[in-house]
């Protein structure tokens, strides 16, 4: 089955870093992504562009309301995922502590099972995250509720894992997609946060 | 308990666990389960099926199938493959249940999570038995359970013993659920939450014969259940050296005494095995006080922890006198200042030490912070002797 690893990271120390810092940073991915091309755990992986760059979509009265800016104000922000394969949730837990994304900038990777995958991703234009309720509709990650993960936190230079999400949200990442840059989206239900892939 | 509530406490786990071996749908499987036994609780009547596991498993299977070909969520993915023949009844049932075991106290799971699901379904308690037992509302309870069960199935918890690189530090986490539910019942003296933890680490060790440290927490568990009753007057608290031992259950003291040998002579020499040893010291008069420190000290060394050093300070008193003790005591000032047990086990010292108005002081300290009522009106009925003697 598939995992969904979101990774929180502290924008703030992310952006304060050098160039050559960050290169060195996004490098460190690619032999993780590698060994688990090799093993068949890969589906797809993402770094977003920063919150404060997303565009927010809400229904009201029907028709589409678009503001700019983070979805929630916080220190840590959603900095990009994983889309795993994995047997069971021991082989996503050991996954996500190799992750070298736990090395640098990220605080917290939660694990959230997917409850329907998708078999091939696009790796560039934007994520769709539907907030606060789900989207069925074909092409659209569905993952199981908040209460279902298990969140892989660094702390003192340790892992540690804690029983449930990163943190509770009023309106917690329910599904996504990768799209094409633009691409169109109605929001229903679910408000819909849109952020570049970097 | 009724015929068909001991059934249910004794089967329910079994039935369970060899279910879930077959579906591994926990939130389905314990609802079936549920079902099968309020089946059997309408048809049965006086006659009893010859062999009642078979019956309700074969009732919690039909039931599982039936609900599984209804309520497909994802219609392309057939349920029912899998489950075309029934479970064998007997096949492998203690597996199943140490399986289920590891489940339920995976580390995934937190650690309340762990205790309430393994009692749920290893123990086979009901949702509104576990909330009084935690003294919260049932329909919280059941919220918390239904989450736990839920995550179990989503996140794909594996249903298995964990491989031997993961084995000790799962099954110390399975142990430490049996210890938690036991010191709960314990420190709140609720003697149903006890039993049901010597219940549950005889049944690790049945399952896990060969796990020496398994043996050493039931050694430990029996040790200390064998002085429950003796620790209550009248429902006021009686410390060990003023309890009146004809209260203590000797069988009970016999039976971990011997489990105790067994571990230790298996290489029994962590952490549970330390403290069995230690009751057993407590439960054989006269009590071999310096034997008591040392082993605390290899406690200290194995796991350090300030509740422990707090016991040490008092073994240390009886084995070299208050004055002694009291030094090791307040080391501990800055650890556990805020805990009522220190100012308990201060003012205690400061009265055999004949310290009165100190000994007054540390009483009150320890008033402020204690919760559980039978530990307040022993605190109070030691403050009023402390009062009243001339200073």
């Amino acid at each position: 089955m598939q995992y969904m690893m979101l990774i929180y990271l502290d924008e703030a120390a992310a952006a304060a870093r050098s160039a050559s810092e960050i290169a060195a940073a996004v490098a460190s991915h690619a032999p993780y992504i590698e060994r688990l091309r090799a093993n068949q755990r890969y589906a797809s992986s993402a770094r977003l562009a920063p919150a404060r760059s997303a565009r927010v979509l809400r229904a009201s009265d029907g028709k589409p309301v678009v503001t700019h800016g983070p979805f929630a104000e916080s220190r840590e922000q959603l900095g990009g995922f994983y889309l795993i394969e994995a047997p069971d949730l021991d082989e996503a837990i050991d996954i996500a502590r190799a992750n070298p994304g736990l090395q640098t900038v990220a605080t917290a990777i939660e694990i959230r099972p997917v409850l329907r995958g998708v078999a091939e991703l696009p790796s560039t234009g934007e994520v769709q995250l539907a907030r606060g309720a789900e989207i069925y509709s074909p092409g659209w990650i569905v993952l199981a509720e908040p209460g279902s993960a298990t969140t892989v936190v660094r702390r003192d230079g340790a892992l540690e894992l804690v029983d449930g999400p990163f943190r509770d949200e009023a309106e917690p990442v329910r599904a996504c997609r990768l799209v094409p840059a633009g691409s169109d989206v109605t929001p229903g239900a679910a408000a819909i946060e849109v952020r570049a892939i970097l | 308990m009724t015929p068909l509530e001991a059934l249910y406490r004794e089967e329910h786990g079994r039935v369970l666990a060899a279910l879930l071996a077959r579906v591994r749908d926990l939130p389905l499987v314990e609802e079936v389960v549920q079902e099968a036994f309020a089946a059997a609780a309408e048809q049965w009547g006086d006659a009893v099926p010859r062999n009642p596991r078979a019956w309700l498993l074969r009732v919690a299977h039909n039931k599982a199938i039936d609900r599984m070909r209804r309520r497909a969520k994802f219609p392309e993915v057939d349920v029912a493959d899998s489950l075309a023949s029934a479970p064998e009844v007997d096949a492998d049932v203690g597996d199943d249940r140490l399986r289920l075991m590891f489940t339920c106290c995976h580390p995934a799971l937190a650690a309340d999570a762990q205790v309430a699901l393994t009692l749920r379904t290893v123990a086979g308690l009901t949702t509104e038995e576990i909330a009084a037992l935690f003294l919260v509302e049932p329909a919280a309870m059941a919220q918390r359970l239904v989450r736990v069960q839920k995550k179990i199935r989503d996140a794909r918890i594996p249903y298995s013993v964990p491989p031997p690189e993961k084995l000790p530090e799962r099954l110390t986490a399975v142990l430490a659920v049996v210890y938690l539910i036991f010191t709960e019942g314990y420190a709140g003296l609720r003697g149903e939450l006890c039993g049901e933890a010597i219940r549950l680490a005889r049944l690790v060790c049945e399952l896990m014969p060969g796990e020496p440290e398994a043996h050493a927490l039931l050694a430990l568990v029996l040790l200390q259940d064998a002085r429950r009753d003796a620790r209550l007057v009248d429902g006021d608290l009686v410390l060990l050296d003023e309890q009146d031992r004809t209260r203590w259950d000797l069988a009970m003291i016999a039976d971990g005494l011997g489990v105790l040998d067994d571990a230790l002579a298996a290489g029994a020499h962590g952490p549970y095995a330390l403290q069995a040893a230690i009751a057993g010291l407590h439960a054989r008069p006269p009590t071999d006080w310096p034997q008591i420190v040392a082993l605390y000290d290899h406690l200290l060394a194995l796991a350090p922890s300030a509740l422990v050093e707090l016991n040490r300070a008092v073994a240390v008193a009886m084995a070299s006198g208050p004055a002694a003790g009291l030094a090791a005591l307040d080391r501990l000032r800055f650890a556990l200042g805020e805990d009522h047990l220190y100012h308990a086990a201060r003012a205690d010292l400061l009265r055999r030490l004949g310290r009165l108005d100190e000994a007054v002081r540390a009483y009150r300290a320890a008033l402020a912070r204690v919760v559980q009522p039978a530990e307040r009106r022993f605190l109070e009925r030691r403050l009023a002797e402390c009062s009243a003697e001339p200073t």
